[in-house]
């Protein structure tokens, strides 16, 4: 419990430091997860939105059920002018993702932890290609993610539970691609959400990125090695994945990606877990199809977002008919 | 690097340390005789001791470069520890001052630098009680320094107290404000009395603080009031502050202070400087 | 080769005038832009405002999942969401309870105030922890990376406000041994410590106000778990299934900050004034003020019975709590009475809006 250093450019916690809530549960009762109630291949409803933010160049605001993210980009903007900065011929991208410190389980700090950078440098990698840079040199183009509030491991991962009267401080143990399976959630909706910030600004790309995300299910039965051989006829491929897995099934890997639709080209793929060729299946494949469907969904909202934007800009631009408001302009000139 | 030199050789090294009077700060005038001004200064309650140096105009750097204003930059120091935020925002206030008094059009692509130091303070962490001593060091120490102002300002430090009792080591600094119509029936003890230079054992009992800076006009620069009454919160704090027209009362008896005996202690520091 | 032909209807006039096309000149001369405007019969504010107008506003409450209270505020295109989480400081046996219980700790000893400022240097603070973040690209102005200048100004003020209205009972905090609601304090085994941390969206100016109202939304929208002292385990465990609201002020003071715009002179300016202020300004004003004027004050609960029409009697109870001005020196002592009629009914409507808020949660 000891306490960190202090930081000195915010208020800090008294000296003694604090700790998480930690719940009180007998197992009898054990909460259980909350079962997703749609099929494996429907996706969650996606809600977005670009251009709330008046005071920078592009920015979206993403809404995927408990996930919510802001993302603004800043930029094109001339590089600072120091000795130490070299000649750019293409815009340099950055890209930084810090979750709120309210928006996951435990409490996160103000300081990017390493889950943040990873997510950050994915998203870099999934915008970078897609973003026509050689059409700003000398400049910089920044894209930053909130995300205000996430689908996290829930309160039971601070649960202690007791079992006729003798208490077992344990905290349940979850699957193995629980945290790859909600990050990749996350880093989908980033990928999503930031490129239509990048078309709020403007900023030319080859085509709009959209992310996708699934997981491949297999029996509980047959992760323990047990039945190796109808291993492939019991697959079951999520798109979308929530936290918690369906009802007697293991996952097995986890596949997000980025994916330019009108290209078919991927610019970011990220697997993990165990999965493969062995055998001459077409796991992965398959995996990697179905995260590239989930993708094409959510290249769907991306669309009727870029054109409501479009739409409301020209609306805007194009000569209004005269009205009330105009009497009420001041002359300007000098 | 140095762009102009308003003193050709240092001032002799001289410490014109006024008498010390129950109401008036002890004064030092460059203490550090390689700054272009400085000063020190101790509330004569509190004890809260700052030391400030003002150099200037100085180059600076491309980044803080305005074209037609000097750059004024503050650092403030604590002295215990590292700056925190509360240090930043001591900084930021002292800034905004200064920017309303210093003729920064003077020395435009300039930059004029201030640094206090806390040197001693009784509760290193309490904002009313370092702004005073704080505002009013730097204000001398840029007299001192010869930087073109406007107008020179003072700062004083009142504190409410509900009653004069329990109020030590602030003899002499106690003083009523005349109620219109007020109650006749109020005994001594119960009245509300205003402490001028409260030190922290007095805040501590004081129901609300108030910092007020006003230039030798009688303009107000800077107020900082807040309610600080002691308590655990929640129902209990229902129902403090105070009345807009009791804080007016006190706005004109602070103005009052800072335009007559600020300005006279100032004077009498400053006396055969010739910066009047 | 050009040729310059005379046009026959125009007299010997002088070439036009060089003008600007309004957006442009918004862009070239903001302060001279707005003085125009200010001078205006009536005075009206780019933004279409009136000087005394405020923004209009929106409030959602509880809309975070994770946090134990929150609320997102939006005032004209100024966003901000404020989560409020609690945790759990246990309390150690040699330790004092009554030093967590103040608002104020005014330590008296020099080696007391040692203490507050821990080996890191930094200060540490008390039960409620108020921070803001603004490096979250809510503006182009201000730089990605660790807090700089405004937003630790902002942190300071923020808990300045605490410190001053002390909105959280800090005894309703505690946390005893076992189930027990005795009010002795070797009871005391922890407290609860309220993380406030609003994070700012969209940045168009005035945030304090707007972090303050969310802050005190979410503080009204906080529910804690329901904690006790485990003597098997000699830990502090949570009930995950009752929770409960904390306790608070009833009245609760706003803020209302204010800008002076300076207005030189100029045959444009007849009437002569000196600068105009302004209520609620944003980011486009706020560059141009040059002097801040902030009020934080209550109104009495029986003033805004009669609804938001009717504006609160100069004679009414309006409690002022703090008053903070820098800057400038145009801001006079009859000017500072005005604002504090303003700043009243703004925080009745504030007070009035919470407790709709309250009647239809989210």
């Amino acid at each position: 419990m000891a306490a960190r250093a202090p930081d000195r450019r915010r208020n800090n916690p008294p000296s003694h430091g604090t700790t998480p809530p930690v719940f009180l549960s007998s197992s009898s009762e054990a909460v259980k997860p909350k079962q997703p109630s749609r099929p494996a291949d429907d996706v969650r409803k996606i809600f977005l939105r670009t251009g709330l933010i008046s005071s920078v160049t592009g920015s979206s605001f993403l809404e995927i059920a408990p996930l919510k993210l802001s993302v603004s980009v800043l930029g094109p903007r001339p590089l600072p002018r120091t000795s130490s900065t070299p000649f750019a011929a293409q815009a340099i991208l950055t890209t930084e993702v810090k979750f709120a410190p309210f928006a996951s389980t435990v409490r996160r700090g103000y300081i990017r932890d390493s889950s943040e950078r990873d997510l950050g440098s994915r998203l870099y990698q999934a915008l970078v290609g897609a973003i026509r840079r050689e059409l700003y040199p000398k400049s910089r183009i920044e894209v930053v993610v909130t995300i205000l509030d996430s689908e996290d491991e829930g309160d039971d991962v601070n649960t202690v539970y007791i079992e006729e009267g003798k208490t077992t401080v344990e905290t349940k143990f979850w699957d193995s691609g629980r945290a790859e399976r909600a990050l990749g959630v996350v880093l989908a909706g980033c990928i999503t959400a930031a490129s239509a910030a990048l078309a709020d600004a403007g900023i030319e790309m080859f085509d709009l990125v959209s992310g996708g995300v699934a997981t491949a299910f297999v029996d509980e039965v047959n992760s323990k090695g047990k039945g190796k051989g109808d291993a492939v006829s019991n697959k079951l491929y999520v798109r979308d994945p929530a936290i918690a897995p369906p009802e007697g099934k293991t996952p097995l890997a986890t596949c997000v990606l980025g994916y330019m639709a009108a290209r078919d080209e991927i610019s970011e793929l990220w697997i993990s877990g165990k999965i493969g060729t062995k055998n001459g299946t077409a796991e992965m494949d398959e995996l990697v199809d179905e995260a590239i469907a989930a993708a094409r969904s959510a290249r769907g909202v991306l669309n009727e977002a870029a054109k409501e934007r479009v739409q409301f800009i020209v609306d805007k631009t194009a000569p209004a008919p005269p009205s009330k408001g105009e009497s009420t302009d001041i002359e300007m000139s000098g | 690097m140095r762009l102009q030199h308003r003193h050709p050789l240092p001032p002799p090294l001289r410490h014109s340390t006024m008498a010390p009077s129950p109401l008036a700060p002890e004064i030092t005038l460059c203490p550090l005789p390689q700054s272009d001004g400085s000063c020190q200064y101790t509330c004569p309650t509190s004890r809260t001791t700052i030391l400030t140096s003002v150099n200037g105009p100085l180059e600076v750097r491309p980044k803080d470069e305005l074209p037609n204003h000097a750059t004024i930059e503050v650092i403030v120091k604590p002295g215990i520890g590292v700056a925190g935020v509360r240090e930043t925002r001591l900084s930021t206030l002292i800034h905004s001052t200064l920017q309303s008094l210093v003729l920064t059009t003077h020395h435009p692509r300039t930059l004029i630098q201030i640094v206090a130091q806390i040197v001693q303070a009784e509760d290193h962490t309490s904002l009313p009680l370092l702004l005073t001593p704080l505002l009013n060091c730097t204000i001398l120490s840029l007299l001192i320094a010869g930087i073109p102002m406007r107008t020179v300002g003072w700062s004083v430090h009142l504190a409410v107290v509900q009653s004069v009792k329990g109020v030590k080591g602030v003899e002499g600094q106690i003083f009523r404000l005349e109620k219109d119509g007020g109650d006749e029936m109020e005994t001594e003890e119960s009245e509300e009395v205003v402490v001028r230079n409260p030190n922290s054992a007095t805040l501590s009992s004081a129901k609300s603080s108030h910092t007020l800076t006003f230039s030798k006009e009688g303009e107000i620069l800077l107020i900082e009031s807040l309610e600080c009454s002691q308590g655990g919160g929640g129902e209990s704090a229902d129902g403090q502050g105070w009345d807009i027209g009791d804080f007016l009362k006190l706005a004109e008896e602070g103005k009052r202070i800072c335009c007559e005996e600020g300005m006279e202690v100032i004077r009498e520091a400053l006396a055969d400087r010739k910066v009047f | 080769m050009a040729t310059l032909t005379r046009q026959p209807s125009s007299g010997e006039s002088q070439p036009p005038p060089l003008t600007f096309s309004t957006s442009l000149f918004r862009q070239i001369s903001p302060a001279l832009y707005l003085q125009r405007h200010l001078l205006h019969s009536p005075p009206t504010r780019p933004n279409g405002r009136s000087p005394s107008q405020c923004r209009d506003f929106t409030l959602t409450t509880n809309s975070l999942s994770h946090a134990h209270g929150s609320a997102v505020v939006r005032a004209g295109d100024t966003a901000v969401v404020c989560g409020i989480r609690g945790e759990i400081l246990t309390v150690a046996p040699g330790d004092d309870p009554s030093q967590f219980e103040s608002y104020n700790s005014s330590p008296t000893s020099a080696t007391h105030a040692c203490g507050t400022r821990g080996a890191g240097g930094a200060s540490w603070g008390g039960l409620v922890i108020p921070n803001v973040e603004l490096s979250t690209g809510c503006s182009k102005k201000y730089p990605l990376g660790p807090p700089g200048g405004l937003a630790q100004t902002l942190s300071d003020q923020l808990h300045e406000l605490i410190n001053v209205t002390k909105p959280v009972s800090l005894a309703s905090l505690r946390i005893y041994d076992g189930d027990s609601n005795l009010s002795s304090t070797t009871k005391i085994k922890g407290y609860w410590c309220l993380y406030i941390d609003v994070l700012c969206i969209s940045l168009d100016g005035n945030i304090l106000d707007a972090a303050w109202y969310a802050i005190v939304a979410a503080l009204k929208s906080t529910n804690l778990p329901f904690a006790s002292w485990n003597q098997t385990e000699e830990r502090i465990f949570c009930d995950g299934a009752r929770y409960h609201p904390i306790s608070l002020r009833r009245s609760f003071p706003f803020t209302t900050t204010f800008a002076l715009i300076p207005i030189p002179n100029s045959p444009e300016n007849s009437a002569g004034e000196a600068a105009i202020l302004i209520n609620d300004p944003d980011s486009y004003e706020e560059d141009e003020a040059c002097e801040i004027l902030t009020i934080l004050s209550t109104t009495d609960m029986g003033t805004i019975q009669g609804g938001p029409s009717q504006p609160p009697l100069a004679g009414s109870r309006t409690r002022v709590e703090k008053i903070e001005k820098r800057g400038g020196w145009k801001i006079g002592i009859s000017q500072i009475e005005i604002c504090t009629q303003l700043a009243a009914s703004k925080a009745a409507r504030y007070t009035q809006y919470l407790m709709k808020e309250q009647l239809t949660p989210m």
